[in-house]
């Protein structure tokens, strides 16, 4: 009787111990769903600021403006 | 004795019990009484707090849409940045607070401390928006005090071309609103739309997690790609920085189109400016000249005259006029030339610009044919480019022409068009006779045609206009300082003279100088327009559209057809090696 009632026991504290891990592991993805929905928008946003970045540093007014000095210098090179 | 001592006692426990009972019971009673009360009186009121504590709906704002060239390159995007707000309630020293933090968001210590007083029952006052992320840093490193402030991530708009194409992109303000440009006119396809998520809360506001099932994303605005090329608007918008250093005129604009397919490559004007910090005291910077402003197109109308009098056969490619050495009695009216002609052919008139050849052959045409040839080539009405601001010129109605208007009509006058008009007519004669809509947003597919595309005159006249007087304008006439060694071009300068309202008449000293012209010219690539206002000199004299613009076009289009890798013309090069002589 003793053994019966201490199987039941076991049993019960087996899967009240089961579900709260279940639900401990629940509660971590949907924690980890989450912190995604904001990684997302984060790695977004890097996108949008290196892409910007880029985008400045290849203007190509820039380039030319580097660039300008240079050909002033070959212009003269082909008078010589 | 005993038993009714026992009896006594009996009764007093009874009575205790009943006592103990019945408080019990009023106990029991009314904490189901607060139970009925919490859930069936005071329930959804509870529920809905609860709901409104432990849910939260947060906006997800849509990033607007990228504007990119026709080779994808960035010319508008957009980025986060982190904006200052302070809690007023909060904050017990306005003065403290406002002395730790003025010095790194570059305000005035007491002004900040007033603002923050005078509002100290609010919950929310913004202190500056869009901070440098080294500035942000810096705030969170100091000792505030606790929920006095915080951050807020707002939209910026970046422009990484900094100045260029700025009139044709427009720019929005710190709230994120257009104003002019492609960002005004595409603002609904690119705003995108907002999204929402569902968070849950715990009781100190913090973030369990996230209702995936009723999180809507937000739908980001698309990219927009456009027909200009950055790097031929980098040498348009160089080459009009040049004249405005040299002829220091009250401004200058210039268009680069495909004249096959109306689209625009590149579209400046000057003074100009940074669309990433559009603060100027300058009103000019606003305006637009290639489609915001109007002049008298001068001698770059002549050659729609002559196109409309051989296609209405009053004229053919041989006639010859006699140009009366320089004055022709028109009725009350003396007309002039700059230097005196005899006989002249079409080409030759055209070549010279001969205001009393054009002039004559404004009398064969008569006015009705004269009103037809402006507005059949799109003068007085919009181009329909996408772009606001557009005007539309001025035609008058023929009823208000007189006998005057047949000889100031053939030489661009008593009218008024943009520098998008001309450019936009001239294209009627580079493509073979066809008007294509100027448009700045390039079509997804080549198969689907949105813009407008009609046949205006016949193939052969549009030809021979532009490979015979077009093309010798530049070789021999009043073009030639555009004749350049690897292409042909072919053009027409303009030279006009704005009407001084002071004196009521037409200015000597207040020019508009024009001057449009493509290239190559048996099979047009380009069309360059460069419109110059009111260029300066010490010698007046030397003012005109082939000296001020057609240097500057000449630039551009050899530039731009070298970048878009059009074999120079061979025979151009030949002669330039081994000059006849």
């Amino acid at each position: 009787m003793v053994f019966r009632f201490l199987c039941a026991l076991a049993l019960f504290v087996a899967v009240t111990a089961i579900g709260i891990w279940i639900e401990r592991q629940n509660l971590d993805w949907n924690r980890v769903v989450s912190r995604q929905h904001y990684q997302r928008e984060i790695f977004e946003e890097n996108i949008a600021r290196l892409k910007t970045e880029v985008e400045e540093l290849g203007a190509p007014a820039r380039i030319l403006e580097q660039l300008n000095p240079k050909v002033v210098e070959d212009e003269k090179g082909d008078v010589k | 004795m005993n038993s009714h001592s026992s009896t006594t006692a009996q009764t007093q426990s009874s009575s205790r019990a009943r006592f103990i009972a019945a408080v019990l019971l009023i106990i029991a009673l009314g904490l189901t009484a607060r139970l009925f009360h919490i859930q069936y009186v005071i329930g959804s009121q509870l529920s809905e707090w609860r709901t409104r504590q432990q849910i939260y709906v947060e906006k997800i704002p849509a990033r607007p849409g990228t504007l990119v060239d026709r080779h994808g390159r960035m010319l508008a995007g957009t980025m986060k940045q982190k904006s200052l707000f302070c809690v007023p309630k909060q904050i017990e020293n306005p003065r403290k607070f406002s002395k730790d933090l003025a010095g790194l968001l570059s305000l005035n210590v007491k002004e900040m401390s007033q603002r923050i007083k005078s509002h100290s029952d609010r919950s929310f006052l913004w202190l500056k928006r869009r901070l440098d992320s080294d500035v942000v840093l810096k705030i969170q490193s100091l000792d505030l005090p606790e929920n006095s402030f915080g951050f807020r991530d707002e939209y910026l708009r970046k422009y990484p071309q900094g100045n260029l194409a700025a009139h044709v992109l427009g720019h929005r303000d710190i709230d994120g609103n257009p104003h002019g440009g492609l960002e005004e006119a595409v603002d609904q396809r690119l705003r995108g739309v907002n999204g929402q998520r569902t968070l849950m809360r715990d009781a100190l506001g913090r973030v369990i997690s996230i209702n995936a099932h009723k999180t809507k994303a937000a739908q980001h605005g698309p990219v927009v790609s456009l027909t200009l090329d950055v790097v031929i608007q980098t040498i348009l918008e160089n080459s009009l920085s040049e004249v405005m250093e040299k002829w220091n005129p009250e401004g200058a604009c210039g268009i680069v189109m495909d004249p096959k397919t109306g689209e625009i490559l590149a579209l400046a004007s000057h003074p100009n400016y940074d669309p990433n910090n559009p603060v100027s005291e300058d009103p000019r910077i606003w305006n637009n000249l290639a489609l915001g402003a109007q002049f008298e197109p001068g001698s770059t109308f002549k050659p729609f005259v002559v196109a409309w009098a051989l296609q209405n056969e009053v004229i053919n490619k041989e006639s010859a006029f006699h140009c009366g050495y320089g004055k022709y009695q028109m009725g009350r009216r003396l007309l002039r030339d700059h230097h005196p002609y005899g006989n002249l052919n079409v080409t030759d008139i055209l070549v010279k610009s001969s205001n009393i050849g054009m002039a004559k052959i404004g009398e064969r045409l008569t006015n009705e044919k004269l009103y037809e040839a402006a507005v059949t080539f799109g003068f007085g009405g919009k181009t329909g480019l996408d772009l606001p601001g557009e005007l539309t010129g001025l035609v008058r109605e023929l009823k208000d022409w007189t006998s005057y208007s047949t000889g100031s009509i053939p030489m661009g006058q008593e009218l008024s068009a943009t520098p998008l008009q001309i450019i936009s007519a001239t294209a009627i004669l580079a493509n073979g006779g066809a008007f294509v809509q100027p448009h700045l947003i390039k079509q997804k597919s080549k198969k689907i045609q949105t813009s407008v595309r009609s046949q205006i005159i016949d193939q052969d006249i549009a030809d021979w206009l532009i490979q015979e007087p077009l093309r010798q304008v530049v070789v021999r006439g009043t073009g030639k300082r555009a004749n350049i060694d690897r292409y042909k071009l072919f053009g027409k300068t303009g030279t006009a003279q704005k009407y001084d309202a002071k004196i009521g008449k037409y200015s000597h000293s207040k020019l508009v100088c024009s001057f449009v012209a493509g290239a190559p010219v048996h099979d047009p690539q380009l069309l360059v327009i460069i419109t110059v206002d009111e260029p300066k000199d010490e010698n007046p004299n030397v003012l005109g559209g082939g000296s001020v613009a057609a240097p500057a076009v000449a630039k551009v289009i050899e530039k731009s057809l070298i970048h878009r890798n059009v074999s120079p013309d061979l025979q151009l090069v030949r002669e330039t090696i081994n000059p006849i002589r």
